[in-house]
């Protein structure tokens, strides 16, 4: 009786063991920050302010990022002379200069924003620096091998030669500029998506056209910065952007402008900063995840959190043309059997200024 | 007793390990930057920073002149929790001075204060304005920058009222009544300072004068005018609001300011054509149905009218203009087909021209210089250049303004000529003839839903009489209007 009552005692130690409360992994609702990107250069031309508010992190259910709409920009320079922007009607929460604007070297300029809930924003000055010009622009292929695939991935690094101005600190940032390449497609193995008009499977072929010149703005695949502490007053190599191959661009011959643009050091750090966060691979030596402060301020409420930054800096543009023999390792030929015009962004004529 | 000794040797370890150091108290004001300086107000961030919680009974700016913020402006922004930026704004500095600023914080016991920043307020500059000609009480923009918040505007020397200024860089401005020029410089004044552009602003001139009234209380319509030499302006036929004809006309002496009446000889007539010489076709009936025509031709030379042989077409609605000793007609048959007659004086003829490719009647507006007649087609603006000499026509321009219902004023003073008062519009035009550029002249008096009576030129100016349009009732008076095209 004794043990039954013991084993009784047991079991009911046991029972609230068992029960189980679910966690319930719950986000907290992201912040609607204020997201601001900006670069301004000295390159004339149609300069962008993209203002979004950011939300919950996760699918597009969970949050949606949304343009701010139908706020005042302005862009002043450190003399008052002020530039309204005015909101791209086809592109909400993009805000546009004048097509002749530029930043002048030695001026420091200040991004305001005024948001129709009446939150007035301004930037810090940033202040211009010169840039030097790239003496030279050349490729080198790169292969990042792939788990699971047999090619690896590959592209070519655009690599500048620079001579960095001594006695300055200088901070570089690349970007690249418009592209064009040589499409080359197969018209001839033209084959029509079975229709109610046109229900054959029987290849079509087309008679036109083989080849035509595709334009495309692609991004850096990461971010290109430098500082010259290691080359201050120095000629120097550096890795300043890079084109993945996707089976069609460097079929031929592909064409970059490459913009090379000085910032400031705040702008530098920030992104920085930035870059180590997106480049976070899940490694023990990965810096912890960090809120990165940009350079805008509410002046009504200075600790509000405002994502983004509004940099301006000099630029300068190199092109270079570069033909399938400069690469070491190429993509195997992608095919698109359709007349190449049909392709977004292609035209059978080549551009007025295509030199190479 | 070894084990106390052992316990008390473990309580004293607890002890020491217990006493934990406090951090050293860190709290101080930074004045981190300049957000913004414009010409009379500045923007500055400060932080406080501190390692822990505090509070703050004020914290905020010093601004002076000079660095030891002997007489310094103060931008208190109160009680402060915790630390973190804060920002001051200051307005109502000097333009073009430098300052001193730092942030401070008070802890009660003391006021501590951060860094001191030098700065300097910033210079105003007019770049441009737009646009460069206008009337009084439009609007024009000025650009340019650190345009304060007691700038004021002024055109020449009248003060114009600044309605609205935006960020320190945009002034709305109404256009002030002019002061007796027709071109001003627009001055801007901030504080001490002037600033002004080489550019000046013109005025949209031209002055009416009331000069008389028709002498009968009727409303004429569809009636023609012509004047003999530069003191002497005929108004007549046409009809009484369409119901009756008019008989003869009203003629204007200029030098006396009367009206006499004057017979006509012929039979009474609408829709007739008319030159400074010659009056021709229209209509002899009222009413429309159906339409009879006057085919009796007219000349008035020497103060009398002659009749000349009948005309060899019938015409409703025709306009006529005088090149040389020539007469030339433009409009169309009953048939509506369109013709073109030459009537030549000397040898008392009408000749049938080629018809240019537009269609030309009273609604549209004709005037003559340098041998050559200018149409104003009312259906589009379009203006046509008849060269007699060549039979060529050609379109040399568009007339910019209103065309209302057509049936405009077109007249010629030097190389200028004036053209507009379509029907239901009260717009008149320059255009200057040399470099076919046009300039909006000051719109006319009255109903703009007038319509043409007559028009006429003496000297440098034009005398204009309208009669507002046939459907609005009441009883409306028929004035005369002297128009001064440079009057101010």
């Amino acid at each position: 009786m004794e043990k039954m009552l013991r084993r009784f005692i047991y079991l009911i130690f046991l029972l609230p063991v068992a029960c189980i409360d679910p966690f319930e992994a719950g986000l907290e609702t992201g912040e609607q920050l204020l997201t601001v990107e900006a670069v301004f250069t000295s390159q004339p031309g149609r300069q962008t302010v993209r203002l979004t508010r950011s939300d919950t992190y996760g699918s597009v259910f969970e949050g949606l990022i949304r343009p701010v709409r139908s706020a005042t920009v302005v862009v002043r320079d450190d003399l008052g002379n002020v530039v309204f922007l005015e909101e791209d009607q086809e592109d909400r929460g993009t805000y546009v200069t004048t097509t002749d604007f530029a930043t002048v070297p030695g001026r420091s300029y200040t991004l305001q924003i005024q948001t129709t809930e009446g939150k007035v924003y301004s930037s810090f000055p940033e202040k211009v620096q010169a840039v030097p010009e790239i003496s030279n622009l050349s490729v080198q292929t790169t292969t990042v091998p792939v788990e699971g695939e047999i090619n690896p991935r590959s592209g070519v690094q655009l690599v500048v030669d620079i001579q960095d101005p001594a006695g300055e600190n200088n901070f570089y940032f690349w970007k690249n500029g418009p592209a064009v390449y040589v499409l080359e497609t197969r018209p001839d193995l033209f084959t029509p998506r079975p229709s109610d008009t046109n229900p054959s499977r029987e290849p079509q072929p087309k008679p036109c056209c083989f080849t035509c010149y595709r334009n495309e703005q692609i991004d850096n695949s990461g971010i290109f910065i430098a500082n010259d502490d290691n080359f201050n007053g120095l000629s120097t190599k550096i890795v300043a952007g890079f084109v993945e191959d996707d089976g069609l661009r460097f079929v031929n011959t592909y064409r970059v402008d490459l913009r090379q643009i000085s910032i400031s050091q705040d702008a530098y750090r920030f992104l920085r900063l930035v870059k180590q966060q997106t480049e976070i691979s899940g490694s023990v030596f990965d810096p912890p995840p960090a809120n990165i402060r940009g350079n805008l301020v509410n002046l009504e409420d200075p600790e509000e959190v405002v994502l983004g930054y509004f940099i301006a800096g000099a630029e300068t543009v190199r092109r270079i043309y570069i033909d399938k023999n400069d690469l070491t390792f190429q993509q195997p030929k992608a095919i698109i059997p359709d007349d190449c015009r049909l392709v977004e962004g292609a035209q059978e004529d080549a551009p007025a200024d295509w030199n190479p | 007793m070894l084990k106390f000794r052992f316990l008390s040797l473990v309580f004293m370890l607890m002890c020491i390990l217990s006493c934990t150091e406090e951090d050293p108290e860190v709290i101080l004001v930074t004045t981190e930057e300049v957000l913004f300086a414009s010409g009379d107000e500045i923007r500055l961030l400060g932080r406080v920073i501190s390692n822990q919680e505090i509070s703050l009974v004020d914290h905020g700016f010093y601004v002076s002149e000079d660095a030891s913020f002997s007489s310094p402006a103060i931008v208190s922004l109160g009680e402060k929790d915790g630390p973190g930026r804060f920002i001051g704004q200051l307005t109502g500095l000097r333009v073009g001075r430098p300052y001193f600023a730092k942030a401070f914080m008070d802890r009660g016991a003391e006021i501590e204060f951060g860094n001191v920043l030098e700065l300097s307020t910033l210079e105003p500059a007019i770049i441009e304005f737009s646009p460069k000609f206008g009337a009084v009480g439009e609007e024009i923009l000025i650009e340019g920058r650190n345009f304060g918040a007691d700038t004021r505007v002024f055109f020449g020397g009248q003060e114009a009222q600044v309605i609205e200024n935006t960020l320190q860089s945009r002034l709305r401005v109404r256009v002030p009544i002019p002061e007796g020029n027709r071109t001003v410089r627009i001055r801007v004044v901030v504080q001490d300072r002037e600033v002004s552009l080489p550019e000046s602003f013109e005025y949209q001139i031209g002055t009416y004068e009331k000069i008389g009234t028709f002498p009968e209380s009727i409303r004429v319509y569809d009636n023609v005018f012509f004047q003999d030499g530069p003191n002497r302006f005929f108004i007549g036929l046409g009809s009484e609001r369409r119901l009756v004809f008019l008989p003869g006309f009203q003629r204007y002496d200029l030098s006396s300011s009367t009206w006499q009446e004057v017979a006509f000889p012929g039979a009474s007539r609408s829709f007739a054509f008319s030159t400074d010489h010659y009056i021709g076709g229209g209509l002899s009936q009222l009413g429309s149905n159906p339409f009879v025509y006057e085919g009796s031709f007219w000349g008035y030379e020497n103060g009398a009218f002659t009749q000349l042989p009948d005309l060899p077409f019938l015409s409703r609605d025709a306009i006529a203009f005088e090149l040389g000793e020539d007469l030339y007609v433009l409009g169309k048959n009953p048939d509506t087909t369109k013709f073109f007659f030459r009537f030549d004086k000397s040898e008392m003829r009408w000749e049938l021209l080629p018809t240019p490719e537009q269609e030309f009647t009273r609604n549209d507006a004709v005037f003559t210089y340098q041998g050559n007649a200018y149409l104003i087609d009312s259906l589009d603006g379009t203006i046509w250049r008849y060269n007699p000499n060549l039979g060529a026509w050609d379109v040399i321009g568009t007339y910019p303004g209103s065309l209302g219902n057509g049936r405009g004023m077109a007249r010629v003073i030097g190389d200028k000529a004036f053209i507009g008062l379509f029907e239901r519009s009260d717009q008149v035009f320059e255009l200057d003839l040399n470099s076919f550029s046009w300039k909006p002249k000051n719109p006319m008096p009255g109903l703009p839903q007038s319509v043409i009576v007559g028009h006429f030129v003496s000297g440098e100016s034009l005398y204009i009489m309208r009669v507002p349009d046939i459907t609005l009732a009441g009883q409306f008076p028929m004035d005369f209007y002297r128009f001064d095209p440079d009057g101010i």
